[in-house]
């Protein structure tokens, strides 16, 4: 496979535009069906914004993504490539919540900072004028998200993409199903067809993380508790395409799901979560350190041990806890959190308004707690068959499965 | 001069990282974005080629763009703190690989310097380092990039150790390093410069 490194490019610039179209791209086959179906589903593309950031070093991707999208009549197209090998599909939940994470993050640092937006997903099959009738459902008010709904691929259960959540305890998760009305309004959707503005979609706090819900569900439950409104339009069925077939919306079925989840609502967010947990090693007393660099007193400039000379790592951490050396290796023995000497902590006069300094934050806590906890999968499997979580492939056991995708879709 | 505190970000071939680093900023934070590679840092070209500083077109950032290498770190944070200096009272410096979690740290008053909380996946633990600056005229970076002195060459705050002729606090503030985050092809090179990086303390030395 050819690599693609990261970069980012306008590919045309237009001026002024009505809408701007954000779209991650992490699969080259859904590439062709998306923009088919999207250029049909009522987006003004002659005054949009197209932003395609394309999370993956895949340069056959990169270069799908740039003829597709300049092929279309936008009247400005951005391409952002992360150059980022994608994690593997289901291993380490932990680390693919990372990095799904941040490419919601480094979305949000290439919008505009106002304007129209419709986010949409790259596996998103817009019915033919969908976008016009979502359009349409946002203008008329009431809702700060509008949204499309799309069946999820949970290996053999196939639930809307749109909740209602029911704190309890225990907390629950119900899939809501159409049949009510033509809109109405959920707690917590996806982002695969969502027409809002980038002022709230930047609003999201996409640090928020919950060990089991998906982040996208985590992250808008948590707007919604905010006071924003989040309306689903029925009308607006979205296909889910996987490589070999889409998922209709008329697939839906009844979901729900009670478990002890617990939202980590934290400024830090899900990043500070270790895929291993690291502990700290005492100091080796009769362990050599060679220094790297010079080892020179802020203070007077003075050099007080050369580059390349052997000296005790006791001596390097006392050097390093005067800041007269750093090195990782010795480093890990200084940073623990303690506070180097002459810094003073300014009294705090107004407790209500200040937030904790990190040490004392009760999320780290939690956070521990939750990385111990085994990860409840987001694709609940009940027994066989088991489906290949990229093509839908039946199986009849977990193996066949998994040595499928393994040589299928590695 | 309008907002308290202006981020200064230091970039070179950071197209990844920094659409992140500049998403998780207050939309209305002044931001200024220095470019350029290094004189000993292996590269190509002298400036991001890779669409770093288009992205902070696209944010809105102050761009400073270069024909020439900087001579060494010191002399380009220097340039960023001073360049960020000309649109808020203090300066808060990131790097693209940075980012800045909960709200923007408050420097009060009487304080020239804030320490901040550094999350790394380096270190178990978080720890404290000097990124808040009530920035002045003559305050410059030297031997060491997080090393700052006043005009006179009296230490304000090394990394670990803080000046004692300055005012120090412990602010509130918080960031995370994506360190692993990064494009691994870098860190080789960082690496190399690195070793050469006795040669900038050797010219401060001869000066």
């Amino acid at each position: 496979m050819r690599t693609a490194t990261a970069r980012s490019e306008s590919l045309r610039e237009g001026g002024a535009v009505s809408l701007t179209v954000a779209v991650p791209f992490t699969r080259a086959w859904a590439v062709t069906p998306f923009f088919d179906a999207l250029e049909a589903s009522g987006v003004p593309i002659g005054t949009a914004a197209l932003l395609c950031y394309v999370d993956s070093d895949d340069a056959a991707l990169v270069d799908a993504v740039r003829v597709r999208a300049l092929a279309g009549a936008w009247r400005s197209v951005w391409l952002h490539v992360s150059g980022w090998h994608p994690p593997g599909e289901y291993k380490n939940a932990t680390g693919r919540r990372k990095r799904h994470c941040a490419m919601r993050l480094g979305m949000r640092g290439l919008l505009p900072k106002s304007g129209a937006l419709l986010m949409t997903e790259d596996d998103a099959i817009w019915p033919a004028g969908g976008y016009a009738t979502l359009d349409a459902t946002y203008s008329a008010g009431g809702c700060d998200f509008a949204s499309g709904w799309q069946v999820n691929r949970w290996g053999n259960v196939r639930p809307p993409g749109v909740w209602r959540i029911e704190e309890g305890p225990p907390r629950r998760m119900v899939a809501m199903l159409p049949g009510l009305a033509d809109i109405e309004y959920a707690d917590a959707v996806g982002l695969y067809a969502m027409r809002t503005t980038c002022e709230a979609y930047r609003s999201l706090d996409f640090r928020v993380w919950d060990n089991t819900l998906g982040q996208d569900v985590s992250v808008t439950y948590a707007a919604t508790r905010r006071g924003m409104r989040m309306a689903v339009d029925w009308r607006v069925g979205i296909g889910h395409r996987l490589e070999r077939k889409v998922i209709p919306p008329n697939a839906a079925a009844p979901f729900e799901r009670e478990a002890d989840m617990r939202t980590i609502m934290t400024p830090s967010g899900p990043f500070w979560v270790f895929d291993e947990k690291k502990e700290r090693e005492d100091v080796d007393r009769n362990g050599i350190y060679r220094t790297k660099q010079r080892v020179i007193d802020p203070a007077t400039g003075a050099i007080v041990v050369g580059k390349g000379i052997d000296i005790k790592m006791e001596e390097a951490v006392e050097f390093a806890r005067r800041g007269m050396l750093s090195d990782p290796v010795v480093n890990v023995h200084i940073h623990d959190g303690r506070v180097p000497a002459g810094l003073e902590t300014k009294p705090v006069t107004d407790v209500e308004t200040q937030p904790l300094p990190a040490h004392e934050r009760p999320a780290l806590a939690l956070l521990d707690e939750v990385e111990t906890q085994e990860v409840a999968v987001e694709t609940p499997e009940d027994g066989p068959p088991y489906l290949c979580r990229t093509c839908g492939k039946p199986y009849k056991t977990r193996k066949g499965r998994d040595e499928h995708e393994a040589s299928k879709h590695a | 001069m309008g907002s308290d505190v202006c981020a200064a970000i230091v970039v070179y071939e950071e197209a990844r990282c920094l659409p992140m680093a500049l998403g998780c900023l207050p939309d209305d934070m002044p931001v200024v974005v220095v470019d350029g590679a290094y004189e000993e840092f292996p590269h190509e070209k002298p400036y991001s080629t890779d669409g770093t500083c288009e992205i902070a077109d696209r944010w809105g950032a102050h761009v400073m763009r270069v024909t020439e290498p900087w001579r060494d770190q010191c002399v380009k944070r220097t340039a960023a703190c001073d360049y960020a200096a000309t649109f808020a009272t203090v300066v808060l410096v990131l790097d693209a690989d940075e980012m800045l979690e909960g709200d923007v740290p408050v420097l009060p008053e009487d304080c020239d310097v804030g320490w901040v909380w550094i999350r790394s996946s380096l270190y178990p633990q978080p720890y404290l380092q000097p990124r808040l600056y009530r920035w002045r005229a003559g305050w410059h970076f030297e031997r060491r990039h997080h090393w700052i002195y006043d005009r006179d060459g009296v230490l304000v705050t090394s990394h670990q150790q803080p000046g004692s002729a300055y005012t120090h606090t412990i602010t509130h503030g918080l960031i995370h390093n994506m360190r692993e985050w990064r494009s691994k092809d870098r860190d080789g090179a960082k690496r190399l410069y690195r070793t050469r990086r006795n040669v900038h303390e050797d010219r401060y030395r001869q000066e």
